[in-house]
């Protein structure tokens, strides 16, 4: 291996340390968002939110949606999301950081390999449930308040199809892996 | 199955594993994996080693054995 693919995924490496710790600073939503939920704050912070925008200026939220808006729900699923999404990310990144590893190491048929494409896909899934929840979420300021969330966690029904092709990418890269360490294991004990 | 019997052939040739794998070229440990019946194949290149070292057949290490 070249010296500077190393120093590459050494950098990479260095890259997801920094996602890692980035990820447990995002924990701060749920708090965010159930604050607002609890000071009835969740409706103008989705109005006047900088992240919000409007369809368009001809059309405003009706007074009686604005103050039957779930808000407590709203939050509650948002938090959720927030909460699964982080949790996945960071699940992801440390696998990420293994398969690295164990390139620039010259370690490529390895169990843990094997082990961290499973967890890859496990998050994956997980980051799917999460984006179910986000574009649940943005359904209800939507339809509602008639904003559509541009900011972090602004998944729509659309990024659901997007993770579905992701997680079947992702089993059909693990199927073929494993299927290599099968023949790997056969050559190895091929005298 | 099929199955190694080079076990049988080496101690009447009385060779040890040592000599037998520097003779051939492979490393003891794949000796060893040939002798466990651990092998998943054996190159012709390897069995033509064997017997030209062992004075013998391929036939004479290799038995077909019903399941």
């Amino acid at each position: 291996m070249s010296k500077w693919l190393k120093i590459g995924i050494n950098v990479l490496i260095m890259f997801l340390r920094f996602g890692i710790v980035a990820g447990y600073f995002m924990l701060i939503y749920p708090i965010i968002y159930l604050a607002d939920a609890f000071q009835n704050h969740t409706t103008h912070a989705i109005l006047n939110g900088s992240d919000f925008l409007r369809f368009s200026n001809n059309q405003q939220a009706t007074l009686g949606a604005v103050k039957r808006f779930p808000s407590w729900p709203y939050a509650l699923i948002m938090s959720v999301g927030v909460v699964l999404t982080v949790w996945a990310t960071i699940k992801l990144l440390k696998a990420l950081i293994k398969l690295l590893s164990n390139i620039r190491d010259q370690n490529y048929f390895s169990t843990s390999n094997e082990l961290a494409l499973i967890t890859i896909i496990k998050a994956q899934v997980m980051m799917l449930l999460g984006d179910l929840l986000f574009a649940s979420g943005n359904q209800l300021s939507q339809s509602w308040l008639l904003r559509v969330n541009t900011g972090v966690f602004s998944e729509t029904w659309e990024t659901c199809f997007h993770d579905v092709f992701q997680i079947i990418m992702l089993a059909a890269i693990y199927e073929t892996y494993r299927h290599a360490m099968r023949v790997k294991a056969e050559n190895d004990l091929t005298v | 199955m099929v199955k190694l019997t080079l076990n049988v052939v080496m101690a009447e040739r009385n060779i040890s594993s040592q000599e037998l794998a520097k003779a051939i070229g492979i490393t003891p440990a794949n000796l060893s994996i040939l002798k466990t019946g651990k092998a998943k194949a054996i190159r012709f290149s390897t069995l033509s080693k064997i017997c030209h070292v062992l004075e013998c057949q391929p036939g004479d290490i290799l038995k077909y054995v019903d399941e």
